[in-house]
């Protein structure tokens, strides 16, 4: 077989194949074909590299070179400057914001160094389409040594010494699940996979689903062995295209090679797989409602118990994880629950995949060990807060979760420590904000999105967010009352005791959260009726300061309602109940001259 | 149905071919690659060297390119680095590598 020296790896995650990554492949395979470079470099796509903010990326090896931004255009140059004569393209190479100086090795880069790949290991670094690649780098080990040397127990009894937690939300032990479900008699049980992902924001289940689909394959199977079940459903959003893609066609070619179907390994065990597309509500995550939408029925929540460990799909018992969660699966069978133990800490073992978003430098997934604060999640591999603006607060656990302030940066992030101070791990969305974040129109806009999703099955979660929607409404709008605040702590109050789901149960945290954290900014909108960080538009007021204004009628010329009048080098005056508050005068004026 | 046997097997063949994103071999030989290399016929150089490599399955030895700094009457110059040590090869025609690849880099690499 021919010896390929160099291999190209070209992100095709969702975030480099929306910034272009397709045609920069197709770019590049043109110009090694044209220099005649095929026998001897590799294309290969790739699932995501985390780094999604900077894409299309492109990585070479045996180099280990980082290009990121690339165009059809530099195709020709990167292929005769790197493939051809091995030197870097410097002008492609990483350049973190503090350092202009390029970083050529992705290991070098900031935004990696931190970060430790678990669940994410694969992603980035094989070819997702490709079984062999997955079977080259220890693929389908764990599950042929389980289904050959482990009994089912011991299968539980390792995964429950790995501490894993469930990486859906909840944090519920895995090992004490999987035994649940095992010891739930019957002889049809089911295994789900939930990557229904409606977090907004959050997108690391569908990263490894398009990166190593093989894990999520092999991690079921065992569970299946674990359990007793033989078939296993993925519900999967269906606005997820190339996640449903890459995952059919690693599904097929298991079962080509017979690692699933029946008498997987010459054993007596069998298993298959389907996926079962999700139309993407958001409660259609919640397990109970999942397995309706499974079964055909409109996805709403159920009361529990019983779990769906005792009866779930079909009334089988049926064991649920998340992607994530089933993404540590083989990595724990074959290195050890020991290993996996010794990331983390105490109550929250192993590593954790955050979807980094805002107002930070650095966005993407980024994949940290259990205990790391959020500081240097932030600072360390985010690359800290753009523009040199304030770190005002950040949101962890999605729509469930709550915003923390700077005060609290230095929080362990794991578990109990995020629940202890008001807010939740969730499945790991993490939005940053700065200075410029009004923190009632933040408590607002989570609130319209678990109102929006709320089914409407229980009335605490149907009218008890529309109520506190109103509410907050009203208090952006300017017309709230110091009252408002009470009412919206009661109202949280029996939302979060009353409701059916975790849906309902979690929708007041944001509001909760920024009544504790950011009291002030409240009182600011119901009592001096102002909008401190000037985002609630009816709470705005624009004005001149006269001692700066020079009269340049800049302002003026933009002003598109004409609610500014003055002459050249006189005092310019903004007509009040004219002004629509558009706030297009304030960039113009060269003297900082208008205040909101 | 797949065996345990045949997934090992499948796993040491592909793996040999996922070697090159590494990054870590012990054994590296690399081709002058700079324009007057190429055009003193570094390419011939290059493609000798990896008919060679697969020849012998070397599967654990990282080819490389890159501009060596010799004189241009001393190309194609080819570095052998192994395990720590680089020695430079000068005037290299395919011939040549093709039997340096045999026996200083066949050695190191076992
Ligand atoms: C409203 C709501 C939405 C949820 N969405 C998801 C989701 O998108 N993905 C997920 O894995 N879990 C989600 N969950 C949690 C699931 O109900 C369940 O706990 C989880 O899938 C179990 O897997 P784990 O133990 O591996 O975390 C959601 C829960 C609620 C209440």
């Amino acid at each position: 077989m021919a010896y390929v020296r160099s291999h190209v790896l070209v992100c095709a995650g969702t975030g480099c194949t929306s910034s272009g990554c397709k045609a920069v492949e197709k770019a590049i395979e043109q110009e090694v074909s044209r220099l005649g470079l095929e026998s001897e470099v590799k294309i290969v796509e790739t699932g995501c590299f985390g780094f999604c903010k900077i894409g299309p990326i492109v990585m070479i090896y045996p180099e280990g070179s980082f290009y990121c931004y690339v165009k059809p255009e530099d195709a020709a140059e990167l292929v005769s400057e790197h493939l051809l004569k091995g030197r870097m393209v410097e002008r492609l190479l990483y350049r973190d914001v503090q350092n202009p100086k390029p970083t050529a090795f992705f290991t070098d880069i900031g935004f990696y160094k931190k970060q430790q790949r678990v669940a994410l290991a694969n992603c980035g670094a094989i070819d997702a389409e490709n079984i062999e690649e997955y079977i080259a780098l220890d693929g389908y080990q764990a599950l042929a040594n389980a289904l050959t040397q482990m009994t089912p127990a011991e299968v539980i009894h390792m995964v429950k010494q790995s501490g894993l937690r469930g990486r859906g939300g909840g944090g519920f032990s895995t090992g004490l699940k999987w035994e649940f479900a095992a010891r739930s008699p019957g002889p049809i049980k089911y295994v789900v996979c939930n990557a229904d992902e409606g977090d907004p924001g959050a997108f690391m289940d569908r990263s490894i689903l398009e990166g190593d689909p093989h894990a999520i394959i092999e991690a079921m199977a065992i569970a299946g062995y674990a359990i007793g079940a033989s078939q296993g459903y993925v519900y999967v959003r269906a606005e997820y295209p190339i996640a449903v893609n890459r995952l059919s066609i690693a599904i097929d070619q298991a079962r080509q090679l017979g690692i699933l179907g029946k008498g997987i390994f010459g054993t007596k065990f069998s298993f298959d797989l389907s996926i079962r597309l999700g139309a993407g509500a958001f409660v259609c995550g919640e397990e109970t409602a999942l397995i309706a939408s499974i079964e055909g029925k409109r996805g709403m929540p159920k009361p529990r118990p019983p779990y769906p460990a005792v009866r779930g799909l079909w009334d089988k018992p049926t064991l649920i994880n998340n992607v994530e969660t089933f993404a540590n699966i083989p990595q724990i069978l074959r290195k050890g629950a020991e290993w996996f133990a010794a990331m983390g800490t105490e109550n929250s073992k192993g590593t954790k995949v955050f979807a980094l978003a805002g107002n930070i430098n650095n966005t993407g997934l980024v994949e940290v060990p259990m205990g790391i604060t959020l500081r240097e999640i932030i600072y360390d591999i985010g690359g800290g807060i753009p523009d040199k603006k304030a770190f005002k607060a950040c949101q962890t656990g999605g729509p469930s979760g709550g915003c923390l302030p700077a005060s609290l940066l230095d929080t362990p992030v794991d578990y109990d420590t995020l629940t202890a101070v008001g807010s939740m791990m969730g499945s790991g969305g993490l939005i940053v904000m700065d200075e410029s974040a009004c923190m009632v129109d933040v408590a607002r806009f989570f609130l319209e999105f678990t109102q929006e999703e709320s089914c409407g099955k229980c009335v605490p979660c149907r009218e008890g967010t529309k109520r506190m929607l109103e509410i907050l409404e009203r208090i952006t709008k300017g017309h709230g009352t110091p009252d408002d605040v009470d009412l919206l702590l009661e109202l949280s109050a029996t939302i979060k005791g009353a409701s059916l789901c975790g849906l309902g149960n979690t929708a007041p945290n944001p509001v909760l959260a920024t009544l504790r954290f950011f009291r002030a900014e409240f009182e600011a909108h119901v009592v001096d009726k102002k909008c401190p960080a000037g985002v609630c538009q009816a709470l705005l007021s624009y004005s001149v300061i006269a001692e700066k204004c020079k009269g340049c009628t800049l302002c003026k010329k933009v002003c598109p309602v004409d609610a500014i009048s003055g002459t050249l080098k006189q005092v310019h005056i903004i007509d009040k109940a004219k002004c629509i508050k558009c706030g297009a005068c304030v960039p113009k004026c060269p003297f900082k001259a208008i205040v909101r | 149905m797949l065996t345990v046997a045949e997934l090992n097997e499948i796993r040491s063949r592909v793996r040999k071919q996922l070697r090159v994103r590494t990054n870590g071999s012990p054994v590296k030989i690399v081709i002058a690659s700079g324009t007057t290399a190429i055009s003193s016929g570094s390419r011939a150089v290059m493609a000798a060297a990896l008919e060679e490599i697969a020849v012998k399955g070397l599967s654990t030895v990282q080819v490389e390119q890159r501009e060596i700094d010799v004189l241009a009457t001393e190309q194609t110059a080819v570095l052998v680095c192994a395990h720590g040590e680089e020695v430079l090869y000068k005037q290299c025609t395919p011939e040549m590598v093709r039997e340096l690849i045999s026996k200083a880099v066949t050695e190191s690499a076992e």
